[in-house]
């Protein structure tokens, strides 16, 4: 089965972003394909390499990032939502004038119609979050 | 391949961003040509209620563009009756939303219609 993924909320505060990683890598595990994991409202939050979690937690954006290595994962981040959080990609940065770019490269920006394109195209579309 | 999209709305239109990102989402999914709909559930009815002026909050006053949904192939809106009762709101209570042949496009359904409908879409969003 083709799996679409959406996460809205961030990391840590919510465990959203943690049941969806597990329920990817399991769905993966299973035999199953997860097309695209879409980061949307505080969500985008899962996206900035600058996270640094103390070292008896868990890293929730390098497990995504692990993720996404190993089985080739698209992470789509929104561009409006980023934006709006000042989680920027390279593009972004530039146009802003930003000299840090806190996207880690793992993930990409995309507008919210990749996620609509992903819902169409997949078997199941997955909501993590309120 | 076109699928039954249906945006679900279950928040008041302020206080959180979901309402004004449930449109822009909404509005997201018209260039893509699918059968789409949005739905009014517990606090999400007051988004459709009249005589908004959020400019006294300093927010953009999203609501006013459901009047052109129909502009975006969304063809059916869905206002669940129970949550309006409970909150005390009639029908003249909400705008008024039309389709381009005039036809009312807010339809008030009670929460087990809306089951069925529900029943029916290939991916619902939930905001």
């Amino acid at each position: 089965m083709k799996f679409n993924i959406l996460v809205n909320e961030g990391p840590y505060t919510h465990q959203a972003s943690d049941t969806a990683y597990h329920f990817a890598k399991a769905a993966i595990d299973c035999g199953h394909e997860v097309i695209r994991v879409f980061f949307y409202h505080d969500g985008v939050n899962n996206a900035t390499r600058f996270a640094s979690p103390p070292v008896d937690d868990r890293d929730v954006i390098v497990r995504w990032t692990q993720l996404a290595e190993s089985y080739d994962i698209d992470l789509a981040v929104c561009v409006a939502a980023s934006l709006r959080r000042g989680v920027l990609g390279e593009d972004s940065a530039h146009q802003l004038g930003i000299a840090e770019v806190n996207l880690d490269d793992h993930f990409r920006v995309a507008g919210f119609g990749h996620f609509i394109e992903g819902a169409i195209v997949a078997d199941r579309t997955l909501v993590f979050g309120d | 391949m076109t699928k039954r999209l249906m945006f679900v709305n279950r928040r008041a239109p302020y206080g959180t961003v979901y309402g004004m990102e449930a449109l822009d989402a909404t509005l997201a999914a018209s260039a893509f040509g699918q059968d789409l709909s949005m739905a009014f559930v517990d606090d999400g009815v007051y988004q459709l209620k009249r005589n908004q002026n959020p400019s006294v909050l300093g927010i953009k006053h999203y609501t006013r563009t459901f009047a052109a949904l129909d502009d975006f192939g969304v063809d059916h809106i869905f206002v669940e009756q129970e949550s309006m009762m409970e909150r005390g709101l009639k029908q003249e209570d909400l705008m008024e939303i039309f389709r381009e042949d005039g036809s009312d496009a807010l339809t008030i359904v009670s929460s087990s219609e809306l089951s069925e409908i529900m029943e029916t879409q290939d991916v619902i969003f939930q905001f």
